[in-house]
């Protein structure tokens, strides 16, 4: 939870500047397109990552989450 | 301003409302810091839900806070919005974000949680490719369902992947 967290303030400062970096250097719309095109990468992600591998997170997981390759449990 | 202030005044009312008694938290097998922010991170850099979640979350906040930065300036500079115009155009998006709340537990049930969240992502980012086409005048329209229509997925999306997570992690 926390290290999500960190990750999602973290890079919304970077977002915010490379907008403006973006936006000073191409112009704003061309900046624009480019932080639209960037949430494609999102869906990229979650194509290729074990979520895309069921319809549900809960029921597949719930239960037998021990077996599951993460080993780090307290 | 005003309503800022109102709003904290309300939240902490809430909070001062909840009289449920937390349970005690279980024996740390570890009590020190930075052995558990260690074990936080390897945790869910480990696990494949929440490495995703992660990403996600990540990838999201970079583009709507970028754009988020550049919006005022694209509607009144670019695209001749009126000031006052703008201002109502941005705030409609929170709207977005009430209904993207209220909506997010019909549609994870409908879809189920995972599809439910790859979904609502690709919907996120599609509405975020019409902000770009924003013109003057009528063009509005594509600022105006672009970001409404991307704060309610985002909002959606995060509440389906922080109450998975609520539910998965361990304490």
């Amino acid at each position: 939870m926390v290290t999500s967290r960190v990750i999602a303030y973290a890079t919304a400062a970077v977002g915010a500047l490379v907008a403006g970096g973006l936006g000073t250097v191409f112009g704003v719309r061309a900046a624009l397109w480019v932080l639209a095109l960037s949430a494609l990468a999102a869906v990229a992600v979650q194509v290729f990552s074990p979520i895309a591998r069921s319809r549900d997170l809960s029921t597949a997981y719930a239960p037998p989450a021990k077996a599951s390759p993460s080993a780090v449990r307290r | 301003m005003l309503v800022d202030a109102l709003t904290f005044v309300g939240s902490a009312l809430c909070l001062l409302g909840i009289r449920t008694a937390e349970p005690p938290l279980g024996p740390r097998t570890d009590s020190r810091f930075g052995r558990q922010l260690v074990d936080g991170v390897r945790f869910t850099v480990q696990d494949g839900f929440l490495r995703t979640f992660a990403v996600t979350g990540g990838v999201l906040n970079f583009a709507l806070a970028g754009a988020g930065a550049l919006q005022i300036l694209f509607l009144v500079r670019q695209n001749d919005t009126p000031i006052a115009f703008a201002g109502v155009l941005i705030a409609t998006a929170g709207v977005g974000g009430l209904v993207g709340a209220a909506m997010s537990g019909w549609i994870a049930l409908a879809l189920g949680t995972a599809r439910a969240i790859v979904g609502v992502t690709t919907a996120a980012a599609l509405f975020g490719l019409l902000l770009p086409v924003t013109g003057p005048g009528w063009g509005l329209a594509f600022f105006a369902v672009g970001t409404v229509g991307q704060t309610a997925a985002v909002v959606a999306v995060n509440v389906v992947m922080a109450s998975f997570t609520q539910r998965y992690c361990p304490s």
